[in-house]
């Protein structure tokens, strides 16, 4: 692991390949995103399948982190940000800890499915309706919980994918309410589009684009209420306004002047060229424009809370690309199969390597993601200080399925709330619900890390809980 | 996640203390002997109706008494729904779903009623293709002329006309005089939204892209008090047709038989059914039926051994697909057959890159497939074909485990549960002792723990080691004699086979094949999963497709006549 010093020009090189037209750190940065008033933001950086437990933690003790902290670890490349990150160890999974003997039984996809359905929820897995297999979430993400209460006028987190290709339990880490999953974009263009359309250059005269939508959706959401009065269940009224509310950004708010503007150099010129958005081979192109369209909807506060999730548990691509040639799919790897000439003769030793490899990978792309955020220069610092952006994984150990010493990476202070530049041991005793798990859960990080980016209830005050399994209040000692 | 061995080996130092937590489903044919789980919210009757075998349920069945499903107010279309329909509306071709998120599967079909919500992802994915579209056809007048039906010349007239045969073929019903009257004003309001362009086009415009995201376009709005009973009415009929049998809108003889009240006897929703079977719109969606049923979507990501099967590109595995597909389509609407033909049909199809797999020699096309005959005492049906084969074995090796384990889920509905994480999944090496790939199986799940799961698992998949990893005939593994014989318990008998053929037949001519069919032909057309009275249709059906004169379209008139067709009961409660 001697690529620790990941440097920006060969960053750009790897990411000018044959779609990048425009490197965007190059015509972007360093700017000014808020004159006045810095929003704090929250993103999730979500991968699958587990790490390798061995290389991925820093090598040093709890405490302050160096820059040699992860000196030969899969994770070296974190070094660069040190004195901007935390980690936070010894968390088990809420609802689960170790799966065994949790209450989430007959979860589609076993414990991928549990791992992905309840890690950003930490709720348990329920049925649809007039199933008895459990698919998904009975409750909202915290990246939907976070919108809500801190994005301009509620704007729904922005959710985007790389190749998150399925449609089960495994595919979807997001949650807009219970059984409701949020799949990502999978096309930044799409998104891309998107953002534009609703956040139209300022002092453009009359925006005939907004004027259009609205008068078919003044047609359409007549029809809804109409359709509404006579006499829908809940549930299906929700549905129906859960559908029209999205599209209602027509009501959309022109630039304000300094703000840095939602539109990219190249005005998504290399979004659009990319043909099959969602064959593994175009993983890293993809995820590389995801994370552009990403720093930039922050920064011009189109959104403040983002989300990427990198494929799927059970599933994902075979790395193939900036040095790593594997013949299998992540999920195989994790689970020993290496081998072409005998798939039955699994080789631990090797397979670890290359799930070291990929972890590395991983880290690369998600200091890449912390050179975009910390590109823009905000009143305090950088974006960067003002958010906190979290890798989180589905699994811990991905061989054994495991939930508990959760990989957590967490970087910026959010404003100066969190304790960055430290490893921090967190310990708790027994869950409230009384099951023999000792570990710490991990649904009290997120209430920490949302209340640190202002979140707050609907009576103005700090959450007590997140989630529905799990402990109340906050992990004090990540708080300055 | 494949079943696998089950030596335990803790990987993880903790996971030692929790084995005896582990909690193993059992390993049971409880398909026909359902477990207690709760059938659809608050409804005591249907939850005990549920769990009925057959021979209980049957006097409800024939008394008519059976409680029927439930169905939510609002079914959203499914994705294929959704671009078959702007075919047929707008002549569109180019499927735009597939640059919407995924449909979420349920119950082994992505087109669950309950679980079609529009995300906010989904909601922006509509109307960003409604925006596109409508702008496109607006802007091609040949395109534009085609929608319209009428000069713009005649003003009003002509746009009244385009709404009242667009909106309504979108709608599926007659349009009320105030949607019209609404869709009109939004196409004249065009010169106060429009600076550029040709007024009559942008109006248009407007009404198409309102349509495509109307609440009546995209949802199948079937609303009554939840808890009561709702009977379709004609037009309602009309769509489940449709997107039953076409996985689309209705088409003009369909909505004049609904407008003219002439469409809710049984005599008169079967005339359509015939008619619409016979259509090549009925086939697509039974395609889709066996893609999901059958897994097809595991071809595109097929990996095999570059050194020992050179032979296998990804456009072989593109070409068993094909190969599924084209198989599946015969036997249903060509060949009349039933489920037994799927499981012991002595032919399949190929083109010049699969034909040497099935040892064929010959000419063979470059691409298509063609109809070719194969040994009836080597093959028979889905489970021998290369694509099956293929698709259930490791890159170098054949899986008995992973082909034991499909028969047993996706033809016979057993339930098999995962296999324990924690166990060493490696079988043992060859050796003095172990000298085949059956004997390493045998070897690694040999324990009285694995019994439970691999004595039903193991032998179906012995029977197809007669076939190399790739669907190719092996008489020898390693050197030695394949074994394929065994016995495996179908119909709660136990049969002795000696090969795969005898295997292909017991299972084709079994009752549990044509119940674990018909139940998932029921449950992927009706939407839901199956439930009271669904559950009569599809003992009617088990029953009938044991005649060789039964044909699967048969079985889909008669499901499309089944009472729980046309009436349900109004869901309500959370989604």
């Amino acid at each position: 692991m001697n690529d620790r010093k990941i440097s920006r020009r060969s960053f750009l090189r790897s990411a000018a390949g044959v779609t990048v037209a425009l490197p965007f750190l190059e015509t972007f940065a360093p700017k000014v995103a808020h004159a006045a008033g810095t929003p704090k933001r929250l993103v999730i950086y979500f991968t699958c399948n587990g790490v390798n437990m061995d290389t991925f933690f820093p090598k040093t003790a709890p405490g302050a982190l160096t820059a040699a902290s992860w000196n030969g670890q899969a994770t070296a490349p974190l070094g660069k940000y040190f004195n901007k990150i935390l980690i936070p160890t010894g968390l088990n999974m809420s609802p689960g800890g170790l799966w065994y003997g949790s209450k989430q039984t007959n979860v589609q996809g076993g414990d991928h499915g549990c791992g992905i359905v309840s890690k950003l929820t930490c709720a348990p897995a329920i049925a649809t309706a007039g199933s008895s297999e459990k698919n998904r979430a009975s409750g909202a993400s915290l990246d939907y919980v976070a919108a809500q209460s801190i994005n301009p006028s509620g704007r729904a987190a922005l959710n985007l994918g790389v190749c998150v290709n399925g449609n089960d339990s495994m595919s979807y880490a997001t949650y807009r309410a219970s059984g409701q999953p949020a799949p990502p974009v999978n096309n930044p263009w799409n998104a891309y589009r998107d953002m534009v359309a609703a956040t139209p250059a300022a002092a453009a005269g009359v925006d005939r684009n907004a004027l259009r939508r609205k008068s078919v959706l003044d047609l359409v959401g007549a029809e809804k209420d109409a359709l509404k009065s006579k006499g829908l269940s809940t549930a299906d009224a929700q549905r129906l306004d859960q559908h029209y509310t999205a599209i209602r950004d027509f009501e959309v708010t022109a630039q304000q002047a300094g703000l840095v503007a939602c539109r990219l150099p190249d005005s998504g010129a290399a979004m659009q060229a990319l043909t099959n958005v969602t064959n593994y081979s175009n993983f890293p192109t993809v995820g590389r424009l995801q994370m552009d369209l990403m720093a930039l909807a922050l920064a011009c506060d189109y959104t403040r809370v983002a989300t990427i999730q990198w494929g799927e548990g059970s599933r994902g691509p075979a790395f193939k690309w900036d040095g790593i040639n594997h013949q299998y799919g992540h999920h195989a790897i994790s689970h020993h199969a290496t081998n072409d000439a005998d798939s039955n003769t699994l080789d631990p030793a090797a397979a670890a390597a290359m799930v070291t490899q990929i972890d590395n990978w991983y880290a690369k792309e998600y200091v890449a993601l912390l050179d975009r955020i910390a590109a823009y220069t905000e009143p305090g610092g950088t974006m960067l200080d003002n958010s906190v952006v979290m890798w989180v994984n589905e699994l811990s150990d991905g061989l054994g399925h495991s939930g508990i010493e959760l990989p957590f990476v967490l970087a910026g202070s959010a404003g100066g709330v969190l304790k960055t530049g430290q490893q921090i041991k967190l310990t708790e005793k027994q869950f409230n619900d009384g099951r023999w798990d000792d570990g710490a859960p991990h649904n009290k990080l997120f209430t920490t890390v949302l209340n640190a980016v202002g979140v707050r209830d609907s009576g103005g005050q700090p959450l007590n809980m997140f989630g529905q399994n799990g402990n109340q209040g906050e992990y004090t000692q990540l708080k300055v | 996640m494949t079943p696998n061995a089950c030596k335990t080996s803790p990987s993880h130092a903790r996971l030692s203390l929790l084995l005896s937590c582990v909690a193993f489903a059992a390993c049971t044919g409880d398909f026909l002997t359902p477990a207690t789980t709760s059938g659809p919210k608050g409804n005591l009757a249907t939850t005990v109706f549920d769990q009925q075998r057959p021979a209980e349920r049957k006097v409800a069945c024939e008394a008519g008494q059976a409680p029927l499903p439930l169905m939510p107010q609002l079914v959203r279309l499914s994705h294929r729904q959704y671009d078959n329909a702007l075919r047929d509306l707008l002549g569109v071709t180019t499927s735009p779903s597939q640059n919407f998120s995924a449909d979420p599967g349920t119950e082994g079909y992505d087109n669950n009623a309950f679980a079609l919500i529009v995300s906010d992802t989904l909601a922006r994915d509509y109307r960003r293709n409604a925006e596109d579209t409508a702008a496109a056809i607006a802007a091609d007048p040949n395109q534009l002329a085609a929608v319209l039906g009428c000069a713009p010349a005649q003003g009003d007239a002509c746009a009244s006309a385009f709404i009242g045969r667009f909106v309504q073929k979108a709608y599926r019903r007659a349009l009320t005089p105030a949607e019209a009257s609404s869709y009109l004003a939004l196409f004249k309001s065009a010169s106060s939204i429009f600076d550029t362009g040709d007024m009559f086009a942008n109006g248009a415009r407007l009404v198409m892209e309102a349509a495509l995201q109307s609440p009546h376009f995209l949802y199948r709005p079937q609303i009554g008090a939840a808890g009561s009973t709702l009977e379709l009415d004609d037009s309602q009929i009309a769509s489940q047709l449709a997107f039953m049998l076409w996985d689309s809108i209705p088409d003009d003889a369909l909505l004049a038989a609904a407008t003219a009240g002439a469409l809710h006897t049984p005599e008169q929703i079967e005339a359509q059914a015939r008619r619409m079977l016979d259509d090549a719109k009925a086939r697509p969606a039974m395609r889709d039926f066996h893609d999901q049923t059958l897994h097809t979507d595991k071809f595109a990501t097929l990996q095999k051994s570059g050194t020992k099967y050179p032979q296998f590109t990804q456009a072989v595995a593109d070409t068993m697909k094909e190969e599924v597909r084209r198989f599946s389509e015969y036997v249903v609407f060509e060949a009349g057959g039933n489920v037994e033909t799927l499981f012991t049909a002595p032919y399949t199809f190929v083109n010049a890159s699969t034909a040497p797999f099935y040892g064929l020699s010959g000419n063979f096309p470059a691409s298509g497939l063609v109809k070719a005959d194969l040994d009836a005492n080597v093959r028979a049906g889905l489970l021998t074909q290369v694509g099956f084969l293929s698709v259930n074995a490791h890159a170098a090796d054949t899986s008995p485990i992973e082909r034991g384990v499909q028969i047993q889920r996706d033809m016979l509905c057993n339930t098999i549960p995962p296999p324990p994480v924690d166990v060493d999944r490696t079988l043992p090496p060859l050796s003095p002792d172990i000298h085949t790939q059956r004997q390493r199986v045998e070897a690694v799940t040999a324990a009285q723990s694995c019994s439970g799961c691999h004595g039903r698992i193991n032998p179906p998949g012995f029977s197809l080691e007669s076939f190399d990893a790739v669907g190719r005939v092996q008489t020898t593994d390693n050197g030695y004699p394949v074994d394929t014989t065994g016995e495996m318990t179908i119909d709660g008998e136990l049969v002795a086979f000696n090969n795969a053929v005898d295997v292909a037949k017991a299972v084709g001519a079994s009752e549990q094949a044509r119940r674990c069919y018909a139940t998932k032909l029921v449950r992927y057309v009706y939407q839901r999963k199956e439930s009271g009275e669904d559950l009569c249709t599809i003992d009617r059906i088990t029953a009938q497709l044991e005649s060789a004169d039964y044909s699967i379209k048969q079985a889909l008139v008669d499901i499309a006549k089944g009472k729980s067709f046309a009436s349900h009961t109004v869901a309500g409660g959370t989604p």
